[in-house]
């Protein structure tokens, strides 16, 4: 029996670890005809284990894998970021930050990101922090604007970080040009602007920002606009037909291609789907879309990002071709808001991914993404739900294997027994089925 | 034994069918009495027959939930913190808001005269268009109230009520149907202004639960019982009835009940976090598709 682990978050502040097995797959034997057929096996209960005392001050708000996947990042309401160790959740760091609050608004955390030295996190009033894990004293504090909704740092690329928010057009920040250039704005404050871009130009390596140096940033003047470690900033679509500014409202974004950053996706409160073509130059997005009616509350890539998936205030869940920025489907079963999605591939071998979610309905469902959507688990957590990652997937083991007759047999094969011959072809021959074809088969079903 | 309808002659036909009639209603009979005869001797035996008959119906067949809340310590912490906790853990005394939507009709007007009635500490405040619904919340809130209701209508009619609990949500809105107002109702008696005591029926989901709180916090925790009135806010198959009645003590062991009124029905369409916002998120929302059985219920 092989089994998936999944990390959740809720308002409570518990982290839940949900393992779902899969019940094990039995081969249909050939069944005699007087013999009853075999009664299929129940499908396992999944099993959540839950770590943390039940404190609303302690919500989890975020959470997310270091990048190495040794330890897992938790946000909380309070301030609070903890690494947690998910084999038994003991905390093995924790940092605190001062959210405060803004107005009446509760200042919350946008963005978490952990790599093996340290964690950036993002607050929504813009505040984004790097700090050292070794070194806890050691932390880099940048502003990115206020009202920020969701912060999010490249997967492979961990200097790379994108931002987006209410009045805030998407924008691609560079950190090792951001942290080294206090230094140089120290050194002489008022021409600091234009010598901090010529050092962050510098200090920028080759990976990604290549492509918006070159030649289509001449062309569209965005040097100018471009601030302090900014590689890339957004430009608001045209104005409508009435020939009014559209409003910009940035709730989630996801990068596109694990490789580079040329390709990002960004979902809007004002319910569209826009596709920023970094390399191509142009500021304004390559795909823009409106889907469905209300804001988009979380996105999650779907597989070799050609595909998102996004859902919405009104507990739809839609699939989105992103390069039409057509819907492409639904993903039924859901009577609370989905918080957080998540895909993973379940099997390595496997080609249909699976899409996890969690819901405001306190349930954690397990799609597939093939063409029907269906829904697979379905986990009630007593809790409203807030955030999940996917865990390890622990493969089915070799001993329960062997209980298979084909399986063993075929093994025999493999060490290439060879006074077994004849009695496997027998085997061979008695696990094939009769072939008819159609036509025999209507014509027999006539005479009947 | 002939089969009766391949009898060709129909008079034999009926005459036959008749006899076999009055046979297997003698039988009957012969069983009911005898079972009398037996359960008069044996009263034990009736209850035990009565205890084991029982018909299925949609409730008590109804599909598994797994979110029916019984002894659960996870749930009862979460509850102990929830929204509601400021009239339940510290004693917080209701104070609601009653409105309509804007430029109501006249029937809008008596059921809103109705529901002032049945909550205590209730006010009535007149909709007027220059103010959303975002203003009145902040008003309310600066004012004290612990929850706003806003009763819809359509065609002139009241169709739809709106919970918005203060200060931090939940909202709830409900399919408003079935409404008789007091005078409507024969022989229902007349209110008086204590506070009543109230009886929730069947909320036995987490959702339920929810819900069945929100309707705890609309009424004071101490009722005057000598005021003999309770509101009965009744679960049966995802609606949700409300009655009114005086209990009429006739000795010291009979208890007749007076209807006051009003009556109405609700539905729960949608649970939102937070007060009251169009593009808010939903805890829970009715769709069509969710109404795979007649046996699945959500409250």
């Amino acid at each position: 029996m092989s089994s998936q682990r999944f990390y959740t978050g809720d308002e409570q502040g518990l982290v839940k670890v949900v393992t779902i097995t899969e019940p094990v797959v039995v081969k249909p034997k050939r069944v005699r005809r007087n013999q009853p057929t075999p009664e299929a096996l129940p499908n396992p209960v999944p099993t959540v284990e839950t770590w943390g005392i039940p404190d609303r001050e302690k919500a989890i708000q975020l959470l997310c894998w270091d990048s190495e996947k040794k330890h897992l990042a938790v946000a909380r309401k309070n301030g609070l970021v903890q690494l947690l160790d998910p084999k038994d959740g003991t905390v093995t760091t924790e940092f605190k930050h001062t959210l405060g609050k803004e107005g009446k608004i509760d200042t919350v955390f946008v963005g978490l990101f952990a790599s093996s030295e340290s964690v950036i996190t993002c607050t929504s009033t813009g505040r984004l922090v790097v700090q050292s894990i070794a070194d806890h004293s050691k932390t880099t504090v940048l502003e990115v604007g206020k009202d920020i909704c969701r912060m999010r740092v490249h997967p492979r690329e961990h200097h790379i970080v994108a931002t987006g928010g209410k009045e805030q057009e998407l924008t691609l920040w560079d950190l090792k040009a951001l942290i080294k250039d206090p230094a140089a704005e120290e050194e002489t404050p008022e021409p600091a602007t234009k010598k901090g871009k010529k050092n962050s130009k510098k200090a920028a390596p080759a990976p990604t920002p290549a492509p918006a140096k070159g030649e289509p940033e001449v062309r569209y003047k965005s040097k100018d606009i471009l601030a302090n470690g900014q590689i890339f900033k957004a430009k608001n679509v045209k104005n409508d037909y009435l020939d009014l500014r559209v409003p910009v409202w940035n709730t989630d974004l996801q990068f596109l291609n694990q490789y580079d950053t040329s390709r990002i996706a960004v979902g809007t409160r004002h319910h569209q789907i826009r596709v920023y073509d970094v390399k191509s130059g142009a500021r304004r997005p390559a795909v823009d879309a409106e889907v469905g009616e209300m804001p988009v509350v979380a996105m999650a890539n779907g597989k070799d990002g050609s595909e998102i998936i996004f859902s919405d205030t009104v507990t739809n869940v839609y699939s989105v071709d992103t390069l039409t920025g057509a819907i492409i489907g639904q993903y039924k079963g859901f009577t609370g808001v989905a918080t957080a999605l998540a895909t993973f591939n379940p099997f390595e071998n496997d080609s249909a991914a699976h899409l996890v979610t969690v819901a405001m309905d306190r349930c954690l469902r397990v799609h597939e993404m093939t063409k029907t959507r269906k829904l697979l688990h379905k986990v009630y957590l007593k809790q409203r739900m807030t955030a999940v990652v996917v865990g390890e997937y622990t493969p089915a083991e070799i001993a329960e294997d062997e209980e298979d007759g084909v399986v063993s047999s075929k093994k025999k094969r493999a060490e290439g027994g060879e006074g077994d011959d004849d009695e496997n072809d027998d085997d061979l021959w008695e696990s094939m089925g009769k072939l008819e074809d159609k036509k025999s088969k209507k014509r027999k079903l006539a005479k009947e | 034994m002939v089969e009766i309808n391949t009898i060709k002659n129909k008079l034999k036909r009926e005459e036959l069918y008749q006899k076999q009639k009055n046979a297997k209603a003698k039988a009957k009979r012969d069983r009911r009495t005898t079972l009398q005869k037996e359960e008069s001797s044996n009263p034990e035996k009736k209850e035990k027959r009565l205890a084991e008959n029982v018909p299925n119906t949609l409730e008590n067949t109804r599909e598994f939930d797994e979110t029916i809340v019984e002894e659960d310590a996870e749930v009862a912490a979460d509850e102990a913190t929830d929204e509601f906790s400021q009239y339940f853990q510290n004693g917080l005394t209701p104070k609601i808001l009653i409105t309509t939507s804007k430029g109501p009709s006249a029937s809008v007007y008596e059921f809103a005269t109705e529901l002032v009635d049945i909550f205590p500490n209730t006010h009535f405040v007149k909709r007027k268009a220059q103010f959303e619904m975002k203003h009145i919340i902040e008003f309310s809130k600066n004012r004290d109230f612990t929850d706003i209701m806003v009763i819809n209508e359509d065609r002139k009619e009241p169709n739809g009520l709106t919970l918005i609990h203060l200060p931090d949500g939940p909202t709830a809105h409900f399919k408003l149907s079935s409404i008789q107002l007091s005078k409507d109702i024969e022989g229902h008696g007349r209110t008086s202004s204590h506070k009543p005591e109230l009886i929730l029926n069947n909320f036995n989901t987490r959702l339920g639960h929810t819900i069945g709180r929100m309707f705890t916090t609309l009424f004071p925790h101490v009722p005057e019982f000598q005021g003999r009135q309770v509101a009965t806010l009744h679960n049966q198959r995802d609606f949700i009835f409300f009655r009114r009645h005086r209990y009429v003590f006739k000795n010291a062991k009979r208890v007749n009940l007076q209807e006051l009124g009003p009556r109405f029905t609700l539905k729960l369409k949608w649970l939102q976090k937070g007060t009251f916002d169009r593009k808010g998120e939903h805890e829970w929302m009715f769709k069509p598709e969710m109404e795979t059985s007649r046996r699945r219920f959500f409250l």
